[in-house]
């Protein structure tokens, strides 16, 4: 029997290949994290003054509504082509399940924001992609990943999922988004190493307490 | 002539959802006698606050309110995690209740609020870090309430409803401290320094204790509701 | 104590009241209502039983 790790690899590549193939999301959440941009700059008549201070605000705003994009299809495939079902009967440990979504969904939204990066810094002319601002994107990637599988699970199975999932979704992620938005802040204006922490531990504290908290409770959403 | 009146044989069987019972009539009771005490409390009893004047009076019902908001989301919590792990209907329909109870109590908690804040702040709302918690919280458990309704599958709301009482529960801690990190203007809780007036305070338990009693009155009331829904659908799926 | 501030309090508590006592009568209605639905949904199912009943003896 295959060991519970090759079953996380198997279900990811799975997953990969099938993106790989059909070109379905990628490219879809790319042009519209561009298109969320345009349209920033249109609402905020963005020049270089003013920039800086928006910045930070923008790339949540775009990374996580594009990350909503990716959530909303990462179970919909199972569920409307019926592999779901093929998935449980499967002797696969829902835990491996629910962990190959997460990675994946994190892959997408990591991917697509090193895109939307420095479309943003070509755009505004104002340079942000530093180091120290990966690991913000990456803490604040995982923990938005992490609680938005495991509703993107649920709201498959619900009436009017599309409506469901962002409800669902942007309200108990309120502290990631202030989170990232705070530290990304910082890293933009140089802040102090250790206002910065404080906002990166908060980001780690909710990846590790939801992302085991979501690994557990994930069970309860396939289970029938 | 209303047909509906008149009783058959088999139809006082009481079950569930039944008649209301003298431990209701005792809860009702109460907080009815238990609201006018502590209107005189909070009104006539309790002091006129030095700097704020009788806008202050607010206080009394808006933080007994908060209280039970924040009892009534903690008793979906616990009604969750019972229920998935007891498997017993009753646990879901205690916390799909409560929560209901606890969307009322918070939206009345956000209004008073600003009415108070209106007039002390000169606004009526503000980001402060108790009111934005406060608003996300009233946000999840709206968002609760939608996904009880939208969930077609009976046990499949149960399990959903009881996932999100327990992510939600979890998160407000982290919200209250990442908003708290965001800024603050709110006053501090007064009650455990010890700094309020002992009128004020006395007042203030009256309220608390009367509002706790009509929770769980409106908890006993609402719970037969969802008795009563639950026999229609056996009788309805039995009939095919 | 400027007295406009008064109005403030005395809506709070107004609405305080129509809330918790709206909210009451809501569940009254659907308490009011349910039972109705159970009552014909019994009535219905005995009436079934006893037209059943009856054609059973016969046959």
């Amino acid at each position: 029997m295959n060991s519970w790790l090759d079953q996380v690899s198997a279900l990811l590549w799975k997953d990969l290949l099938t993106e790989l193939r059909t070109r379905e999301l990628l490219g879809g959440m790319a042009l519209f994290t561009f298109l969320v941009l345009l349209t920033f700059n249109f609402a905020f008549d963005l020049r270089i003054d003013n920039v800086g201070s928006v910045a930070p605000g923008i790339l949540w705003v775009a990374f996580s509504f594009a990350g909503i994009l990716g959530l909303g299809r990462s179970f919909v495939q199972e569920k409307d082509r019926g592999a779901m079902d093929g998935l449980l009967v499967a002797p696969v440990d829902r835990g491996a399940i629910y962990l190959a979504k997460f990675l994946g969904n994190l892959l997408f939204m990591i991917v697509v924001e090193a895109i939307a990066l420095p479309v943003f810094t070509m755009f505004f002319n104002f340079g942000v992609a530093t180091p120290s601002l990966a690991l913000v994107i990456f803490l604040g990637t995982a923990g938005f990943a992490a609680v938005g599988t495991l509703f993107a699970a649920m709201a498959a199975n619900t009436r009017a999922r599309d409506v469901m999932l962002p409800l669902l979704v942007f309200p108990i992620c309120v502290p990631v988004i202030i989170a990232s938005v705070a530290a990304t802040s910082l890293v933009i204006d140089g802040g102090t190493l250790t206002n910065r922490l404080g906002w990166l531990e908060m980001l780690a504290a909710f990846d590790l307490i939801f992302g085991i908290l979501c690994f557990v409770v994930f069970e309860f959403v396939v289970e029938e | 002539m209303n047909v509906r009146t008149l009783p058959l044989p088999n139809e006082r069987q009481e079950t569930r959802g039944g008649t209301l019972t003298w431990l209701d009539g005792l809860l009702a009771g109460s907080s009815a006698v238990g609201f006018v005490v502590a209107l005189y409390a909070a009104f006539v009893y309790a002091p006129t606050e030095a700097v704020q004047g009788d806008v202050q009076r607010i206080f009394y019902f808006h933080v007994s309110l908060a209280w039970l908001a924040y009892l009534a989301f903690f008793v979906v919590f616990l009604g969750s995690i019972v229920y998935l792990w007891k498997r017993s209907e009753w646990w879901d329909i205690l916390a799909r209740s409560s929560a209901e109870i606890g969307v009322v109590l918070t939206t009345l908690v956000l209004i008073t609020g600003s009415l108070w804040g209106r007039p002390i702040w000169g606004t009526w709302w503000t980001w402060d870090a108790r009111l934005t918690t406060t608003l996300i919280l009233w946000a999840i458990y709206v968002v609760y309430l939608m996904l009880r309704a939208y969930s077609s599958d009976r046990m499949r709301g149960a399990r959903y409803g009881a996932i999100l009482g327990i992510i939600g529960f979890a998160d407000v801690p982290i919200v209250q401290m990442s908003v708290v990190w965001w800024r603050t203007l709110h006053p501090q809780p007064v009650i455990e320094e010890g700094a309020l007036p002992p009128q004020m305070l006395v007042a203030f338990m009256i309220s608390l204790v009367v509002f706790t009693v009509f929770y769980v009155f409106l908890l006993r009331i609402r719970v037969r509701i969802e008795w009563l829904k639950e026999e229609i659908a056996q009788l309805q799926e039995s009939e095919g | 104590m400027p007295p406009q501030n008064l109005v403030y309090l005395f809506a709070a508590y107004s609405i305080i009241m129509v809330v918790l006592i709206g909210y009451m009568l809501f569940l009254s209605q659907q308490i009011g209502d349910l039972r109705n639905q159970l009552t014909a949904l019994r009535r219905q199912r005995s009436e079934g039983n006893s037209a059943q009943a009856t054609h059973g003896n016969r046959g």
